[in-house]
Parts: C-alpha cells; structure tokens; sequence
C-alpha cells in the first residue's frame, strides 16, 4: 500500500470531505462563536458585545427551562428506546411468519417527514381537539384527561413519547442486527448450564450486544438534538417557552426576534453540552472496554 | 452489487440529473408568479419591466383576494409591466427571509416588512427613501402625506419628515361578535361605550351558560389585536417613547392595571380553556361555528365572517375602562406601512418609474374599489360599504360612529422584534394565566434593557 | 433463542403481543389516513366520529396549492446529488484515512477525530453560520446551497461507518490486487467499491431520509417556489389570515403514500442493509 500511498494521492481523496465538511461544518461552529459575542440582528454591522451574552444565558431562565426539557427528553428516550428496542429485537428474532411484516411496520414512522409526524400527533394529543383525551373520556377516565400539550409540563415528555414512535422501529432493526450476530453456540452452552429464557436475555444477549448498544445510544442522543419540527408543530415552544428545547430556543431567539448574537450564544452553550456529553460518554466506553 | 446493478444505478442517477436540468431551466415558477423566474434583475430599456413583490401570504389568491386582485388589475391596466409575486407562510418567514435577501442584494423590488426589521434596513440603506414619491403622486400626498411626515412609525415625532413605508392595509381591529349567541342566551351584547364592569358581567354570563367568550389561540402570537387597541386605552402610546428613552419603565401603575384587566377577564372565564393549543384560525373558526361569542379579529375576517354569519355578526371596539389612560372612546384604526422598496430600484429609472406607478395604482381609488368589494377598508379614500357585506357594514357603522376616533398606531407594530414578542408572549401569558401582570411587566422591561 | 418446546406458549403469546403492538403502533397514521376524508368542520367539531362520506375535496385542494410532482422531483434532485456525492467523497477520505499508509500517522489519526467532531453537532445550530456561508459564497438560491450544506452533515456519519468497516477488511485483499498490478482508481473502483456494499445501503439510506424530510435548513435556504422540496409542502398551507387544517393532512397523506410504497418495497434491502452496515461497522 505504500506505493499508492502517495501524498498526492492522499491528498486528493481526502481534500473533496475535508474542504465541504471544514466549510460547512466547523467554519459554521467558528461563526456561530463568533457571533455569540456581539450583537448583531441580521441586518448591517454586528456590534461586539463581549460575554455580556454568555452572562445572560446563565441569567436567562428560559434557557434553564428549556435545558430541563432537553434533559427530560434526552434521559425518557435514551430509556425507553433502548429498553424497548432491544425488548422488541428480541421479539422480532424468533423466527414466525408475521414477523417480516411487523418489521416493516413498526419501521415506517421514521420515514414519514417529521413535520407530519407533528402534525399527525397534534390530532392525538391536543387536550380539545385531539382524540386521545376524547378516547379517555368516552372511556369514562375523565380524571385521566390531561394537557398533554400546551400545558407547562407534559409537553417535553410528549416529545419523547413522539420520538420513541417514530425511532422505535428503526433503533430496534440495528438492535436486530446485532443479535443476530451472537453466536447459537453460546445460547447452547448456556442451555447447558442450565439457564432460562431470562437468564439467557440478561447474562448472554445484554453484555454480547455491547456494541450494538453504543451505536444506538449515540443515535438516540444525536436524534435527540435533532428533534425541532415536533416541538414547533405542537406546542410552538409555548406556551410563552416553556416548552422549548434548547435547539428550539436558540432557533427562535435568532429568527423570530432578531436577536442573531444572542442566539449563537445559546448555541454554542448547546455545542458545549453536547461535547461534554459525548467526551463523557467516550470515557465511559473506554473505561468498560478496559475492563473487558 | 453486481456491473448491472451499478449501471442501473448509475443510469438512474443520470437520468434523474438530465430531468433535472429540464425542469431546472424549462420551468416557469412552480407557484403563483406571473413572468419570468429571476428576481431584482431589470429589463429595463426594454419593453417590458419586471417588478417582483415580496408577500408574507402563502397563497395570496385565496387569503388575501383583495391584494391579488389589485396587482393583477394593476398588470391589466399597464400592459407594459410583470409582476411576479414571491410568498412567505408568514411574518416571521418574511422578516428572515427579506433580512437575508437584504445581505445577499436579493431584496425584492417591492416587498412587505415590519417596522423593526425595516428600520434596520434602511439605517444599512438597502431600502429607499420614499417622500420623493409624494411629489410623484399628489393625490396620495394630500390623502395621507401629512401623517406620513410628521409621525414616526415607531410612534414618536418624525423630525426629518423622511419615511419609507408607505401603507400596506388598515388594520381595523376590535370584537365581531355573534348576535345570535347573546340573543339564544338572553344576554344584551357589548356596545361601543360599553365600560368594563359591565362587559365582565356579560363575560360572567355567558361563562355560566358554558360559553367562551373570547375566541383566542395563542398559538399564533399575534393574534391579539383587540387587546392592542386596549393597551393603547391603558396608556402605551404616551408612555412608549419615554420607555424607549429609558426615562420609563414598563413596570408602571397603568400598565400594570392593564395586565390585571386581562387578568380579571381569565378568572371570569373570558378566554377559552384551551386557549394555548389553539391557533387564531381554530379560534376563528370556534366563532364561526357559533361555538363563542365573539372573535378577536379585524377587517381582513369580514368577508368570510358575512360569508358565514351575515346580519347576525356585529362588531364592537371593546370595553372602556375607568383606571384607563386618556381618551378611551377611541378603536384601532392604524395604517400599518409595511410596504417597502427596496434601495437598488433608486438606480434603474425604468425600475423606479414602474415602481411609482405600481405605487400609485397601489394608493389609488381603483385599488381601494377593489378593497372595499372584500370588505376590505380603503386605504386613500372614504370608504362606503357594499349591499351585500353585512359584516363590513357592522364595522363601518363602528368606524363611523359618533364620539369616537381612530387610534393610529397598533403597539406592537411600532416597536422591535424582540419587543414585539416579548409583548405578544406577555399579553398571552396573562391570558392563559402563566404569568401575573407583575411578571408581564417586568419580562417587557428586561427584554427592553435586553436591546 | 432456540425453539424448544418449553417456549412454545412463550412464543405464542409473544407472536400476539407483537401483533397487538404494531397494530397500536399504526394506529396513529391510520388516523391521520381517515382524517385526511374529513371536512374541516367534522375535524373540530367532532374529532372522534368517521368521516361521513369519503370526500376527496381535501386532495384536490391539495394537489391544487402545492406543485407536489414538481416537489418530489426536487427532493429527488437534492437527494442524488448530496447523497450521492457524500458518498463517494465520504468513501475516498475514510478509506485513505483507514488503509493507506501515512507518514504522520499522527496526522491520521488526527483528521480521523477531526472528521468526527461533526457527530455530536445539531444542524440547527449551524443554521444562521450557513446561511452567511451560502450568502457569501453567492450561492443563494441555487440547488447547490442545499447540497453542499447537507453532503458536510453526512461527513462524520459516513466516515464512522465506513471506517468502522474498512478496519475489518483483511490486509491481503489489497497485497493481492498490488501484486496483480493494480493501480489507485482500480482497486478502488474493481475491488473495494464492490466490497463495501453493505455499507453502502446504509449509508445511502441514512442519508436520503435524513435529506428527504430536512426541513429547516431548506427553509432558510431557498426561497424560489419552484425549487421546493418536499418538507416544505406541509409548511405552505400555513398563511396570515387562513389555514387549512384538512388540506395539510390531505397534502401529508398525499406526501407520504409514495414515501410509505417505495419503502415498501425497498423494505427488504434497506432492512438488511442497514443490519449489515450499521452493526458490523
């Protein structure tokens, strides 16, 4: 390989990512820090502001809200989607005929554009309007009716109740794949020793499935970060934003009041987070895969 | 995957970029224009110009007839011009998107923009000075040209005497409300000059027969505007420029009673339970299906209120208040002069000249014609109402009324974006009972001292 | 798990659960599927009842305000070309960074995490940084500002998988083919391309539905009608004064069923694929 290894070479197979993702990517992070430490609102100059935006961000208290929400989201889906992920891989290993088709099924909300997921969920959700309050009712649960959204505190964990549906089907097929990758034979030397159906999930299928585990927990917590449309579509960060994300918060501070410096400023506080949270994660991984 | 596969592939991929490009270069805008595709370019010196025109209105044709009818009537009458009309969803999407074209000299020729936005654009020159065009038009200039030179669109005395928005509509705003509901419950209705001790009785009326009073979906943040006009009862207007100078803050005694006026209406029961999931036009149609008692709305409803409602809408200003600030018998009438020209049309004289005369047609009787047939209010001349838009001819009798006079400027129109907001959130969140009126008062001055 | 007879009633009521799930999993798309025939007056007044009659008003209004074929076209465009491209630039950096032979294997190392960075970061918050870029670079308003944008987001993604997967292709494949005498554009193209078709579904199917239902990147950055994708449809029956809440459905249906048919009858190879891919890497 050293022959072809010729830093021409090199350089032009890297240089097309390198240029796209530098420009696009990491210049972007740059202005955004930029920008977090003026003022500037989207027309003419910006004005240096120094860190009087980070000292307000640390004041604001719907930054600190919408850090909650964050965090509610982020702890409900990293939970439920690897609980019932691996739950319904399980399932859908045991080889029955309906199976494919359930597969198929349950996979397709991630398809659907996520705006329609919030559209669709609006109808469902809507404490008047939607139908899971008018089933409730019908039901004769009326104590059970709630504001699942535009109220001040279900709203987050209806995100991640949305965003369990839509990513459940996908997160449970990588889960899927990974299974099928544990050999028969230790399901066999196990049987051997004695274990039962239980045993075998919790001593042979959890601690094999390592990896698989990690991929789906950084996608959760990628995906998380993602989520935008759901939170606009129902509740439009409201009511007064309290049901803001932190990406939403920051998306609203720049675009609907102007306030571009500030914005940027709440972004790269959520840039931080996240880095924080992936270095810790990584050090995580790292510590158990020494232990192995 | 196999050669064939690959090719396939591959194949596909071509064929998809060769459609591509047809589409690409073939095509005429996909949506609702009219000419050719490029912006801002002028063909000047030729024979046609072309003007394009920047609308926070997805689809004018269906939400706002009016407007599409007086630009194409305007195409009609000057053969020699194109329009080509360029749409936003809505104002949030125009103000982004017209900040952008700004910075990027896409703006174009003729566009809608708030105040906030478009006072920073004319500080950086992207947007022209327009007092020149009253020389142009005289009739304009002694329709409106007075009002235009000496106020401020942020309310405050224009020293200059320059401006660069010329009006874009009328917002005449206030309560339509559903004669029938209060007849059906033996409730006498709200009446210009009604005060509002007696309006609460009414609110606790119609609660106790189960019947939201006020139609009103917080989803859409600006949909507030009876409550503009009664912030203006409360005081905004002369307490606004010494707010803005730092002299004032907006934690004051009067605009704390104005919040706790709101604050008394939700514990009556005025507003609807689900007032936060709801946007303005479930709220509108709440009240067009007889399900509340009055809409929070302005004219641009009319025709489709008479559509649904007929004689049986009238239209009421609000109640008055004792703690109030000034006159109190007076109802929104405020030119929003949201209509722009961009800078770069002051270069092209065959650009400006059609641009003057877009205006003109724009400010013109014919244009107002038009306006009035959707119960629309003119925007130079007297308006008269038709036979047949009963709900139109509900709020001009309120316009007309005696005693009572216009209020030029709506709040939240002559401040910033962020201010603008910051009032829109505070108004809703009295209503839905999220925040107190201390807490209204003080996110508006923090947000002031934020700027 | 094996099929021992002991589990058969397991497995049994394990088959009737999955079936009851999925079908509540479905319930909500079957919802919106018979809203879609509702009025708009029914959807308010009475959320809970069937349509009265199977009205088809909805989609022609639908069909009427938004250009979906013209739509679909552009989407399509957007999503060749940036998934495409990502792919083949994504393949070439991450196989020099995993195969080839540095000098500074500092250097290596180095450009691998640099290209990771990107993993972690929403691309919300880069929003208004692009913009600036697209404006800058005078690349408003055309094709490319969307997919350049989208091909930098696919970087870290397709370097995690295909590094990943390129680390488990054994040495000698490529001694073999030195040997023969390849040269660098053949043994990319004949051998490892070929190779890497497991990552290669995932990747492309990542991606395309990643750019496929993309909203807010592409509603700052077009702004002609004509070049709408598809995520924007849904957003264009909101306006000032009128909304249309039986047509936005009718356009949601009418924007999904062909989603919901092509991958229905891709199923099958983006299921595995992305089995392969995203596992093993």
């Amino acid at each position: 390989m050293h022959w072809l290894s010729k830093k021409r070479n090199l350089f032009v197979m890297i240089v097309p990512s390198f240029v796209i993702y530098t420009v696009y990517i990491i210049a972007s992070v740059c202005i955004a820090v930029y920008y977090s430490f003026t003022k500037y609102t989207g027309i003419g100059k910006a004005a240096w502001n120094g860190i009087e935006n980070y000292v307000r961000v640390f004041h604001d208290k719907f930054f600190w809200i919408s850090l909650k929400n964050t965090g509610i989201v982020l702890i409900l889906s990293l939970l439920t989607l690897t609980i019932f992920g691996f739950l319904l891989a399980n399932v859908l290993r045991v080889k029955r005929r309906g199976n494919d088709l359930c597969k198929a099924l349950i996979f397709s909300p991630s398809i659907i554009s996520p705006i329609i997921v919030g559209i669709i969920w609006i109808y469902i959700l809507d404490p008047e309007v939607g139908i899971l309050n008018q089933i409730l009712y019908k039901l004769g649960k009326e104590g059970w009716m709630q504001m699942w959204i535009g109220g001040t505190v279900l709203s987050p964990y209806m995100y991640a109740v949305i965003f369990l549906w839509r990513q459940l089907g996908y997160l449970s097929t990588i889960f899927l794949a990974g299974l099928n990758m544990i050999p028969e034979e230790i399901y066999e030397a196990a049987e051997i020793d004695g274990a039962n159906a239980f045993q075998k999930m919790v001593y042979v299928t959890v601690p094999m499935a390592r990896n698989t585990f990690n991929i789906v927990i950084l996608l959760i917590i990628t995906g998380v970060f993602k989520i935008f449309e759901f939170v606009t579509q129902l509740t439009a960060g409201g009511p007064n934003h309290l049901s803001e994300t932190v990406v939403t918060y920051s998306y609203t501070t720049t675009f609907s009041n102007g306030e571009y410096g500030y914005g940027m400023a709440l972004a790269t506080v959520v840039f931080i987070i996240t880095l924080i949270l992936s270095e810790i994660y990584n050090l995580i991984m790292r510590d158990k895969e020494e232990e192995q | 995957m196999n050669k064939k596969a690959m090719k396939r592939i591959s194949g596909l991929i071509l064929a998809t970029l060769l459609l591509g490009t047809l589409t690409a270069c073939g095509g005429n805008a996909g949506g609702k224009g009219e000419g050719a595709a490029e912006d801002g370019s002028a063909e000047s010196g030729g024979d046609t110009v072309k003007l394009t025109f920047g609308i926070h209105i997805a689809d004018l044709e269906k939400q706002e007839p009016q407007t599409y009818e007086v630009l194409k009537a305007f195409e009609e009458a000057n053969p020699d011009i194109e329009l080509e009309i360029l749409s936003t969803s809505d104002a949030d999407e125009q103000g982004t998107q017209m900040k952008l074209a700004a910075e990027s000299g896409t703006l174009p020729d003729i566009f809608w923009c708030q105040y906030g936005i478009a006072k920073e654009m004319y500080d950086a020159g992207y947007i022209m000075e327009l007092s020149d065009f009253l020389e142009y038009d005289t009739r304009v200039n002694d329709a409106i040209g007075e009002q235009l030179r000496t106020v401020g669109e942020d309310g405050s005395e224009n020293e200059t005497g320059e401006f660069y928005g010329l009006p874009y509509q009328k917002l005449v705003t206030g309560f339509w409300y559903n004669k029938t509901v209060f007849e059906e419950n033996n409730i006498e209705p709200p009446h210009n000059g009604t005060t509002f001790e007696e309006f609460l009785e009414i609110v606790k009326a119609l609660n106790e027969k189960g019947i939201v009073t006020i139609s009103n979906g917080a989803k859409t943040t600006y949909s507030d505007w009876a409550f503009q006009a009664m912030f203006v009862r409360y005081g905004f207007l002369e307490h606004i420029n010494a707010i803005r100078n730092g002299e004032e803050s907006f934690v004051n005694e009067d605009f704390l009673n104005y919040f706790e006026m709101i604050d008394e209406l939700r514990e009556a029961g005025a507003f609807p339970s689900n007032i936060t999931t709801q946007d303005y036009f479930q709220a509108k149609e709440a009240f067009l299906s007889g399900n509340a008692a009055m809409l929070d709305s302005g004219q641009w409803d009319s025709a489709e209120i008479n559509e649904r409602l007929g004689d049986q809408v009238g239209f009421w200003w609000g109640p008055t208040f004792e703690n109030g600030v000034g006159d109190q018998n007076v109802g929104m009438q405020a030119f929003t002069n949201n209509l722009r020209v961009s800078a770069e049309v002051e270069e092209d004289q065959a650009k400006k000249d059609a641009v003057y005369r877009f205006l003109s047609f724009w400010l013109g009787e014919e244009a107002d014609k038009i306006r009035v047939q959707y119960g629309v209010n003119p925007l130079t001349t007297v308006p008269e109402a038709g036979e047949d838009n009963k709900a139109y001819a509900a709020m001009l009798s309120a316009m007309n009324e005696e005693g009572w006079s216009g209020i030029p400027l709506q709040p939240d129109q002559i401040v910033t974006d962020v201010i603008k907001n910051t009032l829109n959130d505070a108004i809703y969140g009295v209503m839905s009972g999220i925040y107190s009126p201390q807490e209204a008062c003080e996110s508006l001055q923090s947000a002031q001292e934020n700027q | 798990m094996t099929n021992s007879a002991g589990s058969k009633l397991g497995r049994r009521i394990s088959g009737i659960v999955l079936a009851i799930f999925t079908l509540i999993w479905m319930f909500p798309l079957v919802w919106m599927f018979f809203m879609s025939f509702k009025t708009n007056s029914e959807i308010y007044a009475a959320p809970l009842s069937l349509p009265q009659h199977l009205n088809l008003d909805n989609f022609a209004r639908a069909l009427e305000t938004l250009n979906i074929g013209r739509m679909y076209v552009n989407t399509l465009i957007v999503a060749v070309l940036s998934v495409g491209l990502g792919f083949l630039v994504t393949f070439l950096s991450s196989y020099a960074l995993c195969r080839m032979v540095f000098r500074n294997k500092k250097l290596q190392r180095g450009l691998l995490r640099f290209f990771q960075l990107g993993l972690m970061i929403s691309p919300f918050i880069l929003l208004f940084p692009i913009y600036r870029i697209t404006v800058q670079g005078n690349l408003y308003n055309s094709i490319w500002s969307l997919v350049l944008p989208y091909i930098a987001t696919q970087v870290s993604f397709n370097t995690l998988l295909m590094y990943n997967f390129f680390k488990g292709l054994p040495a000698e494949i490529e001694e073999a083919a030195l040997i023969d005498g390849c040269n660098l554009p053949q043994l990319l193209g004949r051998l490892i391309l070929p190779m890497t078709k497991p990552v290669v579904v995932t990747v492309i199917v990542f991606n395309v539905l990643y750019v496929w239902n993309e909203y807010p990147i592409a509603s700052v950055l077009l702004r002609d009608e004509s070049m709408y994708t598809l995520s924007m449809g849904a957003s264009m029956f909101k306006g000032a004064y009128s909304v249309d809440n039986a047509g936005i459905i009718a356009a949601s249906v009418l924007i999904i069923v062909p989603e919901l048919i092509f991958y229905g009858f891709l199923q099958r190879y983006i299921v595995d694929g992305m089995v392969a891919g995203a596992v093993k890497g």
